[in-house]
């Protein structure tokens, strides 16, 4: 699993490529543990190019989720599809989440409230 | 809708062996996604949503590994499986002590489910990870909440609660319900 | 009163007649019948005014008159409970003037008589003043005449207060004049049903051209791509515009649960099961909460339609009763229902439904017709997509596989190598079309060969796939570096790169040189390799220990070397033959191909090959084995 990390003026957008697994999820939480030290406020987590999750992956998201929650940052979460959709779903966790249809539309809704 | 259970029942019917396919795999963790696909490959190719069921099945199989066996070479993890066009069939059991807070884990997804019912997110927030004292950093339960949805027909635990047997029956492969049935 | 002066009247009661046998032969609604009755209190009071002159007999009449009017609105809205007074005041007044000009003969003054029936007049001309179009049935013409009937009777009445009944133009305009109104009540009901009949027919043609509407943009629809929510979504949009809906919904049978799904929804669909509060106050979540939360089969009356295959059409929801929670004045509420399953041969696939939010709005039997041609319509055509892309499916399922057939078919050894000192014998059965299995004989030069079998985890294009991959990379590796741990070694590492598919797979590699007769040998997990030993006359599993390849990039391999003697054999399998089952579930098991070769060294590889085979056979009593068998043998000659 490779992250990629990009901007749009002061939203972050990481890029995951590959399977979000048992082996591989620990990447985000640590990536996302140290933009929040750097006071990074505004996320979109882009899920364009993973086809696979399991329950280590989502527990990465709820992880990030609840972490920036705490800290009243905001987090979207774009193009969940295929069977990362399905296992989502199997969680029931897809309103509890922000998710949204793909990256154009999360910078649509996090652009107004960037203060 | 009610929460679904996992149950602790010695003599379910999904303990039934007959005419199962077995394997067994030393317990190690970096082999795990492999094994999955040992048992998969034996899937009807035509099966549906074949990617979740490799998914849910790595996730037992990970568990029976990892808080079964606490990732030793040295102790085995059996499977027992079986599958059909609309039916896959698991029994996966480890050598370890048993899930010890299976009560504890029913009374947590009750009150989980009751906040997704009710859509109450800030209640939910205490419910959206299991950790028992036998959690590390990566555990979150998460694998069992997607778990008991996906085993629609069931998921059984033996008494030891060392091995657990689980059951998913699709419906029909096309969207169609007979009505004569009712 | 003399018949003369009555003779304008009795003209206007034969065209009032004429009128009303005309409205007779169209059916709209029931005004014919009341106008029916005022012609009948007309008639008799002329008739009994010519032999009885009481002038008693017009407010009587007139009142009676206002009271079918009364009732006729009454008709069209319902009772209240106020109008029992209204009953009970006239019927007293009517009591008394019959008891007036019968018995008592209190000589009352007609002012206030008819001053009563002006009071009846004025409420009857407030009821029509309030009369509303959508809380009432059919009120057209009731809108389309209230103020003339206002008018008239108030004016008729005003003057007969003012001015008596012996007045010339009370008597030859004001009067007639009221019968006319009858006459124009009649002949706007004419004009009604005739325009009804019209709408009929345009709504035909409407519906005809609707149909064909639809049927052109599923056409282009399903020309351009399958996708069934889109088609979904044009099926329910049409269903709105036909029936005048403000919101509709196209629920699909799930794949494999017992419930229904929203894949289309226009408009602002409510529930019909009780939500939790969040979703009452926030309208972007009441619009998800449908489409989020499927309806299990036979929960709500959408579920019920589901299961029980019949329609269901609830034309006044809150006076039902059978939707509770949709009957607040709330953003749940429905004031009309129409749900239709989707059946095509006894299949249910799911249910489309139309609502109307608004108090008093009401489906019409034309909407629910109209939805059940269109449902019918769209049934078939679902199931025709559906069976579409099953085939399609089906085919793309067989185009994979002949995909990873063709593939494989590039990968068979079509040669065996040809040693001075060792001949080779090889088979391959794949279980079910695509074999897991690799294998491969290689010359690395004149005088060594290089054999490798392996297992590749998984099956179909992405397995074939990998087995391209790992051929590949042998084929690269085998130019310059042949030592086994270490092919295995390279193998691994580029295999376990950044790749997609699933990737895994056990594999034993071994090379032979003819020339100093050494075997080295390496294993990633595969079964052992098996050593016949002619001097020892006994079999050796050798092996090594590693990791299937896929796993780790940096997995450490290891290597056994011996000589081999004539006469010995080197033997490599896969799980397909050692656990091969018979009919009682037993396996063949290493045993039994232990077995197989001591009782048949003497013969050649090919010989004991086909020995094998036949003996595998036996024991599984089956054509196609359950599980892909190779075996390849080598004997040192």
């Amino acid at each position: 699993m490779e992250i990629k990390l990009r901007r749009n003026a002061q939203i972050f957008i990481i890029d995951i490529e590959g399977d979000m697994d048992l082996y591989q999820a620990y990447k985000l939480k640590e990536l996302v543990a140290k933009m929040i030290q750097k006071n990074i406020v505004y996320y979109v987590i882009n899920l364009e190019k993973v086809d696979y999750i399991d329950s280590s992956g989502v527990g990465a998201l709820l992880y990030v989720h609840s972490a920036l929650k705490k800290q009243k940052m905001k987090l979207l979460i774009a193009n969940v599809h295929g069977s990362v959709k399905d296992v989502i779903n199997l969680t029931q966790l897809m309103d509890y989440f922000n998710i949204t249809k793909d990256v154009n539309t999360a910078i649509q809704e996090l652009k107004p409230l960037i203060t | 809708m009610s929460a679904p259970q996992i149950l602790i029942d010695e003599n379910n019917t999904l303990f039934d062996k007959t005419g199962m396919f077995y394997k067994k795999f030393p317990s190690d963790f970096r082999q795990i996604r492999y094994y999955t696909l040992l048992i998969v490959e034996k899937a009807p190719a035509e099966m549906k949503q074949i990617y979740l069921l490799e998914q849910q099945i790595s996730e037992l199989i990970k568990n029976a590994v990892k808080h079964g066996n606490k990732s030793d070479p040295k102790k085995f993890v059996e499977c027992w499986f079986r599958f059909e066009d609309d039916m896959a069939h698991l029994i996966i059991q480890d050598e370890g002590e048993g899930f010890k807070h299976l009560e504890k884990w029913n009374e947590f997804n009750l009150e989980r489910t009751r906040c997704l019912q009710e859509r109450d997110f800030d209640a939910l927030e205490q419910y959206v990870s299991f950790m028992s004292p036998d959690s590390d950093q990566n555990d979150n339960g998460n694998a069992l909440f997607a778990a008991v949805q996906f085993w629609n027909a069931g998921v059984v635990f033996n008494s030891k609660r060392n091995c657990v047997a689980v059951m998913k029956k699709y419906h029909h492969n096309k969207p169609w319900r007979h009505l004569e049935e009712d | 009163m003399d018949f003369t002066a009555a003779l304008p009247r009795f003209f206007a009661e034969v065209f009032l007649l004429l009128l009303w046998l005309a409205a007779l032969k169209k059916k709209w609604d029931r005004t014919p019948v009341f106008i029916g009755w005022i012609i009948v209190i007309l008639v008799l009071r002329d008739a009994a005014v010519l032999f009885y002159p009481s002038e008693y007999l017009f407010p009587l009449s007139n009142l009676l008159l206002v009271a079918v009017y009364f009732i006729w609105i009454r008709s069209k809205t319902g009772f209240r409970n106020l109008d029992i007074a209204f009953f009970s005041f006239s019927a007293a007044v009517i009591a008394f003037i019959v008891l007036d000009m019968t018995l008592l003969n209190l000589a009352v003054s007609i002012f206030y008589i008819d001053l009563a029936v002006f009071a009846a007049m004025v409420y009857l001309a407030l009821l029509l003043g309030v009369f509303s179009e959508f809380t009432s049935e059919k009120p057209e013409i009731v809108i389309r005449t209230r103020f003339a009937i206002i008018a008239v009777m108030l004016l008729y009445q005003v003057s007969v207060l003012l001015y008596g009944y012996s007045n010339q133009f009370s008597v030859s305009v004001v009067m007639p004049a009221s019968y006319l109104l009858h006459g124009y009540i009649l002949y706007l009901y004419l004009g009604l049903a005739s325009e009804e009949d019209q709408n009929t027919l345009k709504a035909f043609r409407g519906d005809v051209e609707a149909l064909f509407e639809f049927m052109s943009s599923m056409g282009s629809a399903i020309a351009e791509k399958i996708d069934i929510p889109s088609i979904l979504n044009i099926i329910v949009q049409s269903a709105l515009r036909n029936t005048a809906a403000d919101a509709g919904t196209a629920l699909i049978v799930d794949k494999y649960e017992d419930k229904l799904n929203a894949e289309a929804i226009q408009g602002i669909y409510p529930p019909l099961s009780p939500v939790p509060d969040i979703a009452s106050v926030n309208p972007t979540v009441l619009k998800d909460y449908f489409r989020s939360h499927p309806i299990p089969i036979g929960q709500t009356v959408l579920g019920e339609v589901a299961k029980s295959g019949d329609s269901l059409f609830i034309r006044d929801v809150i006076s039902d009763g059978r939707m509770e929670f949709n009957s607040e004045n709330n953003i749940f509420l429905i004031s009309s229902i129409i749900a239709i399953p989707l059946i095509v041969s006894k299949r249910l696939l799911g249910v489309i439904s139309v609502v109307k939010r608004a108090e008093g709005q009401f489906f019409s039997e034309q909407d629910l017709s109209r939805l059940q041609t269109l449902a019918e319509f769209a049934s078939v055509t679902i199931d025709t997509l559906y069976t579409y892309m099953e085939v399609l499916e089906k085919r793309q399922i067989d185009r994979e596989i002949g995909i990873a057939a063709q593939i494989q078919d590039k990968l068979i050894p079509k040669q065996l190598p040809e040693l001075k000192v060792a001949n080779f014998a090889f088979f391959s059965n794949p279980a079910r079309g695509v074999s897991g299995d690799y294998f491969d004989l290689i010359e690395l030069d004149s005088h060594k060969v290089g054999v490798v079998i392996g297992d590749v985890a998984g099956k179909g294009v992405p397995a074939s796939l990998v087995m391209v991959m790992i051929h590949s990379i042998l084929q690269l590796i085998l130019n310059s570096e042949d030592e086994a741990y270490k092919v295995i070694s390279w193998i691994n590492r580029g295999i376990t790169g950044k790749i997609d598919i699933d990737h895994y797979a056990t594999l034993s590699f071994f090379t032979f040189d003819e020339e100093t007769r050494e075997v080295v040998y390496s294993n990633a997990a595969h079964h052992p390799l098996m050593f016949y030993s002619k001097k020892m006359n006994k079999i050796y599993r050798v092996e090594t220990r590693g990791l299937p390849i896929g796993i780790e990039k940096n997995s450490t391999y290891h290597q056994k070397r011996f000589t081999v003697e004539p006469g010995d054999l080197l033997i490599l399998y896969t799980d397909g033959i050692v656990e091969a089952m018979n009919p009682e579930g037993v396996q063949y098991s290493r045993k039994s191909l232990e077995r197989m070769i001591l009782q048949n060294t003497h013969l050649s590889a090919r010989k004991l090959m086909d020995k094998i085979k036949a003996d595998l056979h036996e024991y599984t009593g089956r054509e196609k084995p359950m599980d892909d068998q190779t075996l390849v043998i080598m004997k040192v000659t």
